[in-house]
């Protein structure tokens, strides 16, 4: 089967559990301790899809209130963009838009999973009442802590990245 | 007249026999109460003779204590009395110190070196570390001195060789000669895309942990450098590590971290340079739409071709 390698950026505010998201995918743990990320975080972690091996280089990057202040040279060269958000903080929904716009026009062509992570904060009901909300279209809805959806973020964009390459 | 005389001595007798009698009832009737007196005086006088023993006893204290006063109140004095006693019990420690307190010592101090381990650590790494780059560099000085000492003694025809090489060259014979002693050589190349940082290429020695984990990080602290001092200009060159160096080569669309043990100055640099620009232009595509095996591996096998041997002296 073939396999190809492909840079992963994960990205998204501080405090919105990227590296969690990260912890649960690579080595399926979750711990509620916040430590923020200085700079880069690097891992790997391959995802077997039907017809292809992607060998996900997954930067975790130090999340920032708005993209514009990430340092541009770490977007360069990737193959895909997991853009997280949190579910339970509708304080922070008005940067999502201005933020996607960003960095769809900085890597145009490399597609981009929006991710609502948290969900385990929140009631069903306060969910979709939040879901109602939030300004772009989200791909998945997320808890790190509890695993939901987890893998299927990872596993739809390696599968994107095999469609669009 | 005889009767009166003779009335009288009887009534002197009656007296008399009436006193002995009163005195032998008195001695009959007393006996126990004299007992206790007698005891009683024999008690009075031992206790006048402690009294006396007691009175000497203190007397005599009250004139060491006088004596040890004035001592202490003149130094001289008391130095001469008490610096002896002294000198010796600290002679008997000193002597016996081990047996006496060396289990205790030795606990105390084990516990207080694990208790302040970090503190310690934080002291004492700096004033090793220097002691030791001194130790380095006082040994290679010699290192040197014999090395051109030997040199300076040899006038065979390999020794004029060398030193019109040496005089077209500029490098000197020492460093020539160290060269020698530690041989350079590559132990790991990685060939990495610039922007992305994935590898492209692989050659190992010995075989690695991660190297596409290590071509990422290499490239994440390329990206931190030229974004943190804000020049887009330069390049990070080399990266110094225990006794290996680094050496990063930029080309069109890829990098290079090549791994080098041994003496690795700038002569090697400029080597490896041109040998690794050769073979980037043959083996490394300009436009890579994506990194697969038959990529990765065709770049890693000629990099073995080309660097298992290389000689870089």
């Amino acid at each position: 089967m073939k396999s190809i390698t492909k840079k992963i950026i994960l990205t998204g505010s501080f405090s919105v559990g990227k590296t969690s998201l990260i912890s649960r995918f690579v080595y399926q743990s979750f711990s509620a301790e916040y430590k923020t990320t200085l700079g880069v975080k690097i891992d790997r972690k391959t995802v077997e899809l039907d017809n292809c091996i992607v060998n996900m280089m997954i930067w975790d990057i130090g999340g920032e209130q708005k993209q514009a202040r990430v340092p541009e040279t770490y977007f360069l060269g990737s193959g895909g963009v997991i853009y997280v958000f949190d579910i339970s903080r509708p304080s922070g929904f008005s940067q999502i838009t201005e933020d996607i716009a960003y960095l769809t026009a900085k890597l145009k062509d490399v597609p981009v999973v929006v991710v609502g992570n948290k969900i385990d904060l929140l009631d069903v009901v306060t969910l979709e009442e939040v879901k109602q909300i939030i300004p772009v279209s989200v791909d998945f809805y997320t808890s790190a802590k509890e695993g939901t959806n987890v893998e299927n973020v990872f596993t739809h964009l390696a599968q994107k990245m095999v469609n669009e390459s | 007249m005889s009767y009166q005389k003779n009335t009288a001595n009887s009534a002197l007798q009656g007296d008399v026999v009436d006193k002995y009698l009163l005195d032998k009832l008195q001695s009959i009737l007393l006996q126990d109460e004299r007992k206790q007196l007698q005891d009683l005086v024999s008690h009075l006088h031992n206790l006048r003779l402690d009294v006396e023993h007691l009175s000497r006893d203190l007397t005599e204290m009250k004139g060491g204590v006088l004596t040890a006063v004035e001592s202490i109140n003149n130094p001289s004095q008391f130095d001469t009395k008490v610096s002896p006693l002294i000198n010796m019990r600290v002679q008997q420690l000193k002597k016996n110190f081990r047996q006496e307190f060396g289990h205790e010592v030795k606990e105390t101090v084990k516990e207080e070196l694990e208790a302040s381990r970090d503190e310690f650590i934080e002291v004492l790494y700096p004033i090793i570390g220097k002691l030791v780059q001194r130790y380095v560099r006082y040994q290679f000085d010699i290192f040197l001195e014999n090395v051109q000492k030997g040199i300076g003694n040899t006038f065979s025809w390999k020794w004029w060789k060398q030193a019109i090489t040496t005089f077209i060259t500029g490098e000197s014979m020492a460093a020539k000669s160290i060269k020698a002693a530690m041989p350079t050589q590559i132990e790991e190349v990685f060939v990495i895309q610039t922007n992305s940082g994935l590898l492209l290429g692989y050659y190992s020695r010995s075989n690695t942990t991660d190297p596409d984990l290590i071509a990422a990080m290499l490239t994440a602290i390329q990206n931190f450098v030229s974004d943190a001092f804000k020049k887009d200009s330069g390049n990070l060159q080399t990266i110094d590590h225990e006794n290996q160096r680094i050496f990063l080569h930029n080309f069109y669309k890829h990098y290079t971290a090549t791994v080098v043990s041994g003496i690795a100055d700038t002569a090697v640099n400029e080597k490896l340079y041109l040998a690794l620009s050769d073979f980037s232009s043959i083996n490394v595509p300009t436009a890579i739409t994506e990194i697969d095996d038959s990529l990765f591996n065709g770049v890693s096998r000629h990099l073995r071709e080309t660097f298992e041997d290389f000689d870089l002296s």
